[in-house]
This record gives C-alpha cells, sequence and structure tokens, in this order.
C-alpha cells in the first residue's frame, strides 16, 4: 500500500486528528459537494416527516448522519492511496461503502461516542463478530479517548456554526421578518413555530455539509495514526522497498 | 477514471521554517480542537477571576462596581496578551493542552502582535461564538484564525516531537550485507527501536518483509534487523 500522499508517523492524539482534518482539507471541494448530495435524500425524507411532526424532522436528519459519512470516508481513503475519484465511480462503487456495519451504526451503534474512528474498521477492514470486536479493542489501546473527544467538538462546532448562522441571518435580514416573533409567539406556550423548526433544520444540514467531512477525515487520521503506533505501518512501505532493492542487489552479485 | 495525484505535495502537520539565525525548526501548528478546548479553560479561568473580585469589590458600593468595570476591560483584553508575552506563549488554557503562540518565523511572540491576535478576536467571534474563527482555521494552510493571519503568529503544539533516537536494547552488533542510503538506515534505526513496544506477531511479520536479506523468518529476522541497526547507530556517533 502507498501512503506517499500523506506524512504517515507516530503522533500524539490531537496532531492526528490535525492530520485527518489537513487530508479532508486538501479535497474539501469533493468532500463537501458529496455531503450535501447526500443531504438531499434525508432532506427530502425530513420534509415528509415535516408535515407531520416538525420537531421529529431534525430527528430524522440527525439519525442518519451516519449514512452521510459513508461515501467521505470512501474518498478519503482512495484519496490516500492517491487515487481522485469521481462522483460516477463513486456510485459504482456503493457496495464497497454502503455496507459493513451500516444498519448497526443507523441502530444500536448510532450514539457510538467514537464513531468516525471506528468506521474505517467497520467499512474498510470489514472484520466480523468477535473478530470485530476484539479488533475495535486493539487498535484502540492507548488512543487516549481521541476519537470520544473529536465527536463531542464536532458536535461543538457544528452547534457553533448554526448559532453563527442565525447570527448572520439575524442581522442581514431587515428587521421586519422579525416582528412577527412576538406577535404570535414563535417560541412560547403553544411551543417553538414552525417556521422556526425549518429554520432549525436547514441550518443543521448546512452545518453537518460543512463539519461532517472533517468529522470523518479527523476519525480516519485518528485511525491511521493508531496502525503506525501499533502496526508500525508507516515503515511497511520503506521495509517493502528495501527488501526490493535488496534482490536487485543479490541478482547484481549473482551477474 | 480516478486521477492520480502523485504530482501533489505531501500532506502533513509538520512545517519546517528557518529561524532568523539559521537553524532550521520544525513547527507543528495546532488544529482547532486543541485551542477551542484551550479557550474555554481560559474562559472558565477568567470568570473564576470576575466573581474573586465581584465578591471583594461588592464591599465598596457603587465605587466597587466602576472598579469592577474596570477589571473586567484589563481581565478581558489583558489576560492573553500577558500570559502570551510574559509566560513562553501560552495562557494557562493553552499550556493545559501543550500549546503556545508564536511567530510564523518560529520566535517568541512579542507585544505589538499578541496585541493584534488579541485585538482580532473581536473579528474571529463573528458572526457569533467565533464561527469567523473557526472557518479561517480550517481554510488556512497552518490553522491561522484571522487574528493569527494578520498578526503573522501562530499556535503551535510546544513538546517538540522526539528528534534523537532512544537506545537499542544491548546485543550482539553485526555489520549489514550492503551498503545502505540514509533513508534506509533510517527506516532500520525505526524498525529497531520501535519493534521493542510493538505486538511479537507483528513484529515478525514486518521482518519476514526483509526475509531475503537477513536469511531468518520472524523473530530471528527481527533480531538480526536490530544488529544492523545497532551498528548503523554505532557508526553514526
Amino acid at each position: 500500500m502507498s501512503t506517499e500522499r500523506i506524512g504517515l508517523r507516530p503522533r500524539p492524539a490531537a496532531e492526528a486528528i490535525d492530520l485527518g482534518l489537513k487530508l479532508a482539507r486538501a479535497s474539501w471541494p469533493r468532500l463537501v459537494t458529496v455531503a450535501a448530495l447526500a443531504q438531499l435524500p434525508l432532506l427530502a425524507l425530513a420534509g415528509i416527516v415535516f408535515l407531520w411532526q416538525p420537531a421529529l424532522a431534525l430527528l430524522v436528519l440527525l439519525w442518519f448522519q451516519p449514512t452521510v459519512d459513508r461515501p467521505l470516508l470512501h474518498i478519503l481513503s482512495r484519496e490516500l492511496l492517491g487515487q481522485r475519484i469521481r462522483l460516477r465511480q463513486l456510485i459504482r462503487e456503493r457496495q464497497q461503502w454502503w455496507t459493513g456495519m451500516h444498519l448497526a451504526s443507523v441502530s444500536l451503534y448510532r450514539f457510538h461516542p467514537a464513531r468516525s474512528f471506528t468506521l474505517p474498521i467497520w467499512q474498510l477492514e470489514r472484520p466480523t463478530g468477535s473478530a470485530r470486536r476484539a479488533r475495535t479493542r486493539s487498535l484502540n489501546h492507548g488512543a487516549g479517548g481521541g476519537g470520544v473527544l473529536l465527536s463531542l467538538m464536532a458536535s461543538v462546532f457544528e452547534l457553533t456554526l448554526i448559532i453563527g448562522l442565525f447570527g448572520l441571518f439575524g442581522w442581514l435580514l431587515p428587521p421586519s421578518t422579525w416582528e412577527g416573533l412576538n406577535a404570535p409567539g414563535w417560541i412560547g406556550p403553544g411551543g417553538i413555530a414552525d417556521e422556526l423548526w425549518a429554520a432549525l433544520i436547514l441550518a443543521y444540514a448546512v452545518s453537518a455539509v460543512l463539519v461532517e467531512p472533517f468529522y470523518v477525515g479527523g476519525g480516519f487520521g485518528l485511525y491511521l495514526n493508531q496502525r503506525c503506533r501499533l502496526e508500525c505501518w508507516d515503515l511497511e512501505p520503506a521495509l517493502r522497498r528495501l527488501a526490493d532493492r535488496a534482490a536487485g542487489h543479490k541478482q547484481d552479485q549473482a551477474a | 477514471m480516478s486521477v492520480s495525484l502523485a504530482a501533489t505535495a505531501t500532506i502533513d502537520t509538520r512545517f519546517p521554517v528557518e529561524t532568523p539565525d539559521g537553524i532550521e525548526l520544525a513547527l507543528h501548528p495546532a488544529g482547532p480542537i486543541p485551542r477551542a478546548l484551550a479557550w474555554l479553560i481560559d474562559l472558565i479561568i477568567r470568570i473564576g477571576i470576575m466573581i474573586a473580585l465581584g465578591t471583594v469589590l461588592s464591599f465598596l458600593g457603587t465605587t466597587g462596581i466602576a472598579l469592577l468595570i474596570l477589571a473586567w476591560f484589563v481581565v478581558n483584553w489583558w489576560y492573553p496578551v500577558l500570559f502570551e508575552v510574559l509566560s513562553a506563549g501560552a495562557t494557562p488554557g493553552k499550556k493545559a493542552f501543550g500549546l503556545r503562540v508564536i511567530h510564523e518565523q518560529g520566535t517568541p511572540v512579542g507585544w505589538g502582535p499578541s496585541i493584534v491576535r488579541n485585538l482580532l478576536r473581536q473579528v474571529d467571534f463573528l458572526p457569533v461564538a467565533y464561527a469567523a474563527g473557526l472557518v479561517s482555521v480550517m481554510c488556512s494552510q497552518r490553522f491561522q484564525r484571522l487574528g493569527d493571519l494578520a498578526a503573522g503568529t501562530l499556535v503551535v503544539y510546544s513538546v517538540p516531537t522526539k528528534t534523537g533516537h532512544s537506545e537499542l536494547p544491548e546485543g550482539p552488533i553485526e555489520a549489514p550485507p550492503m551498503a545502505f542510503s540514509p533513508n534506509e538506515q533510517q527506516t532500520l534505526l525505526s524498525f529497531a527501536e520501535r519493534s521493542a513496544k510493538l505486538n511479537p506477531d507483528r513484529v515478525g511479520e514486518l521482518a519476514n518483509l526483509l526475509t531475503p536479506l537477513t536469511g531468518h523468518s520472524g523473530a530471528d529476522s527481527a533480531e538480526r534487523i536490530t544488529a544492523w541497526a545497532r551498528w548503523i547507530q554505532g557508526t553514526r556517533q
């Protein structure tokens, strides 16, 4: 496996996340586009639920974010190998990212605290049953809770962007837009107005489109780092090259 | 079809700089997560200071309130600047996460840049809760918020990654069968050093890659590579 694309070596957990963020950053237009496209069917589903129960629509959108993460990780894993994958190819290779603990990730493991760190094991390595649990445990060794911290901070940053969007529109929209806020009571004894729910859902969708690529990237960075720390994965290509050269060297001597 | 990215630069978290006195340094700029957490700790400390001051100054009536407002100004604006310049580039929050502020050239941060980067916090804070700063940090190559870009400063991990080599365990020393390039020597040294902490199965697996060279397999092969590494280390000293 070639890993020329990124500088791998054992790092502290925080710096490993940074490496993943930079990997995501290097192909952010493609990741954000895919994240936005993947958001569309979820928004459609949320829209249908919205007619019935606005609060539930937000929950639906939030609940299925692990599905959005999958094509993003697929792109990143190819990027690591130095391959830039096109949208058509991504769809053709859907079997590779759609399966692998997908159902579990949106049900039993929806609130797995280190979701994006564990996703590469589920989706790229695909061990099953007890082998999967053993693999997850061993790769977690000495990770220092980096994956959990990443999940926590990704939520904080999503919230930052949601509040930021609300703040921005609060400034930019003419004050008359907000006059209705007092009259029928957007937030009041009657609960939260539908308009506010809709705004919240859209703001969440925007922030998720921007944050998920980096959340997945950070988790992938941690995963790669654990493989370097625990398996000397970063030395493997160099050792292979050395073996190849040694083979050539021997042939030269024989000749 | 997929496009090869071989020509693009390697992605790394390490940035080499040359200091004014001609020394090569590797800087490790810190990403948004430790920085946000450090900010949170500093916020808690500042609130703590204000509560303590408020309790004391409340005995002074209206004068106390006036003093408290002045104190808020000092604590809010000068807390980060004073710590960054006088305490090796780190506020208590940054220190807790092993971060410090430096100039882009790797030198300790001075008064001017520190004041600029902390004044511009107000811009990074826009529209609310540091959304602009977050976007800027993610857009810039070295995780700089707008204040950092204006002041020419970086927030880096202060713990330098180990550059020297740890001691290899005692054992036989053997000259390698062929001449290795500096990169290859480095690989063998890293392997010998890190294999001590590795799962033995994995050590064997990696050592098997060099079986054609060592003439052994598994642990014996690893033992032979370590003997060469000792020899390489000996020639370097």
